[in-house]
């Protein structure tokens, strides 16, 4: 347990908004990627193509658990600002 | 704990735990100075005397003893809900801040574990085996160096030398020592 509590709802809100943009910029790469393996796909034949496909696919699935994995973070971080707030108000009414 | 306009609070948990202890103390205390206004409240021991002024000096005595135990109730009830306030914002802050924790600490154990396509065995390439051969052997051959066509000298064997064999159509060059002149090479077989 830290000696101090210490929230900064502005901080929060902040840090929220960073995660969203590092997210965009992480799905632009990861679209680069499956893009590439795409071409691969279309330029060798057999196996390797098979194999540059099913790359691509992975990638497109890890993407997304990525970015529903972040949205939850988000989501309960909000949800945990949210909560903060509320109580804060509260506890400072009792010394009203 | 402090409460900015930007929307911020910076609580010390301790210190919250410190100060209800020390109202809890403060109550204990007014709790023993009650119990002795209790004790103000009997009849006195020396009686004042049968006299108009005895009578109202006892009476307001008393008035101020049940003023001073309801005074004293009001603080002892003001001082107890001081320390559960202060022990119920402690408790909440630190229930706050371990839930967020365990909220949001807890989306880690969903992060996916990276990718591992199951990708086509590759095939080891195939090893190259070269042909096998039979071994060149260079057999010592002798030969006489005749002029090209056209020369005014009479065939002449001027030296006799072992020369590996030459190449098809190959060119063999003699190198007397300062220059290189190209010659035509007679081969003969050695056992003949």
């Amino acid at each position: 347990m830290a000696e101090f509590l210490q929230y900064d709802f502005n901080k929060m809100d902040l840090v929220n908004t960073t995660i969203q943009q590092r997210l965009g910029e992480f799905r632009n790469h990861l679209e680069a990627y499956k893009k590439a393996y795409v071409e691969m796909a279309q330029v060798w034949g057999g196996e390797a193509a098979s194999g540059a496909g099913q790359v691509a696919q992975e990638l497109d699935k890890f993407g997304n658990s990525v970015a529903d994995t972040v949205g939850v973070f988000q989501q309960r971080m909000v949800q945990h600002r949210e909560e903060s707030i509320a109580m804060e108000k509260r506890n400072t009414s009792f010394f009203a | 704990m402090d409460s900015g306009a930007a929307g911020s609070f910076r609580v010390h948990l301790q210190s919250l735990r410190d100060f209800a202890q020390k109202l809890r103390e403060q109550l204990e205390v007014v709790q023993r100075s009650t119990r002795s206004a209790a004790v103000l409240n009997r009849p006195p021991d020396l009686p004042l005397g049968a006299f108009a002024e005895a009578y109202a000096l006892s009476d307001d005595h008393s008035d101020a003893v049940r003023q001073s135990e309801v005074l004293l109730a009001k603080v002892a009830r003001s001082l107890d809900f001081a320390r559960s306030v202060t022990e119920l914002v402690a408790q909440r802050y630190e229930a706050l801040n371990a839930a967020g924790a365990r909220s949001i600490g807890a989306v880690g154990a969903a992060l996916p574990a990276a990718p591992n396509p199951l990708l086509p065995t590759v095939q080891p390439a195939p090893v190259y085996q070269p042909v096998p051969q039979p071994p060149v052997t260079v057999r010592p051959v002798t030969g006489s160096a005749t002029p090209p066509a056209g020369s005014l000298a009479p065939p002449e064997i001027i030296a006799r030398f072992t020369v590996p064999v030459p190449p098809d159509g190959g060119t063999v060059y003699y190198y007397n020592g300062s220059t290189t002149v190209p010659v035509r090479v007679t081969v003969e077989a050695q056992d003949s």
